[in-house]
């Protein structure tokens, strides 16, 4: 009795992992001039963050759209190169898509230590879907500046330590951005991710953080926001001053959308790019983003390819800034 | 209430169930540990919302650690290394036919341990949480020093071993990207430029030794071994007798189950320290306080609630540096902090303000998780030893399986299965010379912590980095710890040969 009871037990542990998956799965037909059957749509990085749930969020769409299945299939590791590898090294007939973040990939390829054997020209841009500006914020409560202006004037004139979600992040290509731009430097601290950073600096241990304006968002009035990196004031906080307004041009965000590998079949190129407008123009998409907080900010194909390309001029010049 | 929503849904509360049957099953089979469970379990609850997979993983944890005494007791093998102790009295008193009774005890310490450290974890995390926002780099790269200097010492009879596994767990962890994203010692490999994956190097060195140790056992245990276990196991089915002590008697030992529990709540706050020293920690305290010293080693009641709710109290002592600082209290601690990041959520104080309701739910779950553990072993104990009579050679292959599926599952990478094979012999052979597994692992978390923050914190120092140290208060206290846990032991070691001396 208790043996069978086990062995249910077990087979039941086994099995959970299909029943999660299974879940997920809708019918698709053939009717479509889609030249594969199926797609697999590669998140390079562990459920549960941020990519993970964007690239969830798009896939259904994609599906409905497209008129085949579209798989999502996590594969971490190594900053995403191991997810953008794989897709590489795999048949280019429209099988593999892969979700991308920004400035993460351009600065991974640029490394000229990480011997990747790829880097722009080894992708097919397709279409970003989301865009999350940077913002540097300070403690509540803090004296030595409440806006972008005395905050750039303190740092001119003081050592400033300001904190970043790691070494190659998009917060940490912004500092160096500021730093090219505004002629002075600030003492970088590069924590392991947000969450470390946010602790810091609500302990008071660092002195600024840069993160994005959706974390700043989402932390309410835990944070006190300074200066956006941005052409134009945020419309999510409208009374933050941004740095054009103050006369330095930078701007920067962390941005992600959809790549696949270059080489990618000519047919499969059209119906993807199709699918993915209009996915991402479905309304019942939008509907769920707006309540994750996702910024829907979609830039297509040649367009993408093009912002790549000023992303990947802006970086290296401030490459050699960006392990300070 | 509204906090708990996570929680009382039917997933959730399915989960809590499974996770404490399952654990109970786990943790009575002889040589499938908690840890391992826990470590299997991980890639299995990968696709499940979050506060149901947390909280059957921590269900399985403590349910494991208490469903090992009832071979202990009934059949003298401890179901995981955390009940060794009970073993002592537990087959004295089921020789004596007092089997049922001694499970009755060990069942309402186990729950009484469980219930105090689940409610320190409640009272304690949240407030430790506050002035975790005192914390910085500084303050965790002396912590994760400090953690250093005992794990090799606090995890077995043998330091020198302890501090082998410690060192092979350092160098293990320096493998990949650190805060600058330079790969080391990666071989050009892209699968180990990120380091090596934590959860399939558990899964090989929690499960996989385990399954080549057992798997030495195959076919090799003689007859009347078989017969002996047989006529235990039929012994134990036909046990009478009440299972709940009298209140006479629980009243008697209410002392000693509070006592252990609060030193197991202790033992669990020491990083390395599990339920295995808990569980020691307890029964000698009974030991010493007792008044029937003579019945130690004879049948005493008072060693088997000692032990046992030693070894439970640890469970949520573990959990409370785990859940706050992300340093885990144990080796099983830390496979449930590799499962809080494969869910995607970062420890400290994000978890007790932005996700609380799925920490709070998470910590309420394991509290109910103690006192459903009781009511499951007091309805299955009997048959629990039969347990032991489960064919190996149907076990092994599944618990393989599942290592395999798991490994994979994480990231979809076949590269993790081979780091978990590879762990897995290595696991071997670290049994095979008596190497414990936990500081391994622990070291594994714990040195790359202590350079990462060693080298945030001197980004954050705007003056000498040692004048920056010694302006921060907390980190006097950690130095003070420090010098401690190292002066010690030689301080003794210089007594004990002192007394030898004169």
């Amino acid at each position: 009795m208790i043996k069978k009871l086990a062995i249910a037990c077990l087979a039941m542990a086994l099995s959970a992992p299909l029943f999660a998956q299974g879940g997920q799965e809708t019918s698709a037909s053939s009717a479509t001039g889609y030249p594969v059957k199926k797609v697999t749509f590669i998140c390079p990085s562990a459920a549960g963050g941020a990519m993970d749930s964007n690239t969830r969020l798009l896939a259904p769409y994609l599906e409905k759209y497209l008129g085949v299945k579209v798989d999502v299939v996590n594969m971490g590791g190594s900053a995403c190169w191991v997810g953008w590898k794989y897709m590489y090294e795999q048949k280019k007939d429209g099988s593999y898509i892969s979700f991308a973040n920004f400035p993460n990939m351009i600065t991974g390829y640029l490394d000229p230590q990480a011997n990747l054997g790829m880097d722009r020209t080894s992708f097919e841009f397709l279409a970003m879907l989301t865009s999350d500006d940077n913002v540097v914020m300070a403690k509540p409560g803090e004296t030595r500046f409440t806006n972008g202006k005395e905050f750039l004037d303190y740092a001119r004139n003081n050592v400033v330590t300001l904190g970043d979600a790691g070494a190659r992040t998009d917060d940490a290509v912004a500092v160096a951005l500021l730093e090219k731009e505004l002629g002075f430097t600030f003492q970088h601290v590069h924590f392991q991710n947000s969450a470390e950073g946010f602790a810091a600096l609500l302990g008071g241990h660092v002195d600024a953080l840069v993160g994005n304006v959706s974390e700043a968002v989402n932390k309410g009035g835990d944070v006190l926001s300074l200066l956006t990196l941005t052409k134009e004031r945020s419309s999510y906080m409208p009374d933050v001053q941004c740095t054009y307004e103050l006369g330095v041009k930078v701007d920067n965000s962390s941005s992600r959308g959809v790549v696949a590998a270059k080489g990618l079949d000519a047919t499969a190129k059209k119906y993807l790019l199709d699918a993915l407008q209009k996915a991402m123009e479905d309304p019942e998409l939008l509907e769920n983003a707006q309540k994750q907080g996702v910024a829907i900010t979609p830039v297509y194909g040649d367009d993408f390819s093009n912002w790549a390309e000023i992303q990947e001029t802006n970086i290296k010049g401030i490459y050699n800034m960006l392990d300070n | 209430m509204g906090i708990l929503t996570d929680l009382l849904t039917f997933e959730t509360l399915f989960a809590l169930c499974l996770g404490t049957f399952g654990g109970l099953i786990v943790g009575a089979l002889p040589g499938l540990t908690a840890t391992m469970g826990m470590s299997l379990l991980i890639p299995v609850t990968y696709g499940m919302e979050p506060t149901p997979a947390l909280v059957m993983i921590s269900a399985v944890y403590v349910s494991a650690v208490y469903g090992g005494s009832f071979s202990a007791i009934l059949i003298h093998t401890p179901g995981t290394p955390a009940s060794a102790a009970t073993a002592i009295d537990g087959y004295e008193l089921t020789k004596q036919g007092k089997g049922l009774q001694a499970c009755g005890v060990s069942t309402l310490a186990s729950m009484s341990g469980g219930t105090v450290s689940s409610l320190a974890l409640l009272l304690v995390a949240p407030q430790l949480v506050k002035v975790s926002l005192w914390f910085s780099s500084p303050e965790y790269f002396l912590i994760a020093i400090f953690g250093l200097t005992i794990v090799g010492s606090l995890t077995g009879d043998n330091m020198l071993k302890g501090l082998i596994a410690a060192a092979f767990g350092l160098l293990v962890g320096m493998v990949g990207m650190n805060i600058f994203p330079y790969s080391r010692y990666s071989f050009g490999n892209l699968n180990l430029y990120g380091g090596v994956e934590l959860v399939p190097a558990m899964i090989g060195l929690f499960s996989i030794s385990q399954v080549l140790v057992q798997a030495e056992l195959l076919g090799k245990s003689r007859d009347e071994e078989k017969a002996s276990l047989k006529n235990q196991i039929e012994h134990a089915q036909a046990m009478s007798g009440n299972f709940w002590p009298t209140w006479g008697q629980f009243k008697s030992l209410l002392p000693v189950m509070i006592r252990s529990s609060i030193l197991g709540i202790f033992v669990g706050i020491l990083p390395g320290a599990g339920g295995d020293i808990g569980s020691w920690v307890g029964y000698n305290d009974a030991k010493n306080q007792s008044k029937h010293k003579e019945l130690f080693g004879h049948g005493s009641f008072e060693g088997i609630a000692g032990s046992e709710a030693g070894n439970n109290a640890v469970c949520g002592g573990a959990l409370i540096p785990a859940l706050t600082l992300g340093i885990p209290g144990s080796g099983a601690a830390a496979v449930l902090l590799g499962a809080l990041t494969v869910q995607g959520f970062a420890p400290g104080h994000d978890l007790f303000t932005v996700y609380k309701g799925m920490t709070y739910s998470l910590m309420v779950g394991f509290l109910i998780a103690n006192i459903l553990m009781g009511i499951f072993g007091w309805l299955i104990a009997k048959k629990a030893v039969r347990l032991a009579a489960l064919p190996l050679g149907l076990l092994l292959p599944l618990i393989m399986l599942l290592s395999v599926i798991g490994s994979f599952a994480i990231r979809n990478n076949i590269f993790d299965v081979y780091v978990m094979l590879f762990f897995g012999l290595v696991g071997y052979a670290m049994r095979k010379t008596g190497i414990p597994a936990a500081p391994t692992v622990l070291a594994l978390i714990l040195g790359p912590m202590a350079e990462r923050n060693l080298m945030t914190s001197l980004q954050m120092a705007k003056s000498g980095i040692i004048q920056y140290y010694l302006s921060r208060p907390l980190c006097w206290v950690f130095f003070i710890l420090i010098v401690l846990s190292v002066v010690s032991p030689m301080v003794s070691a210089h007594k004990k040969h002192q007394q030898k001396a004169s």
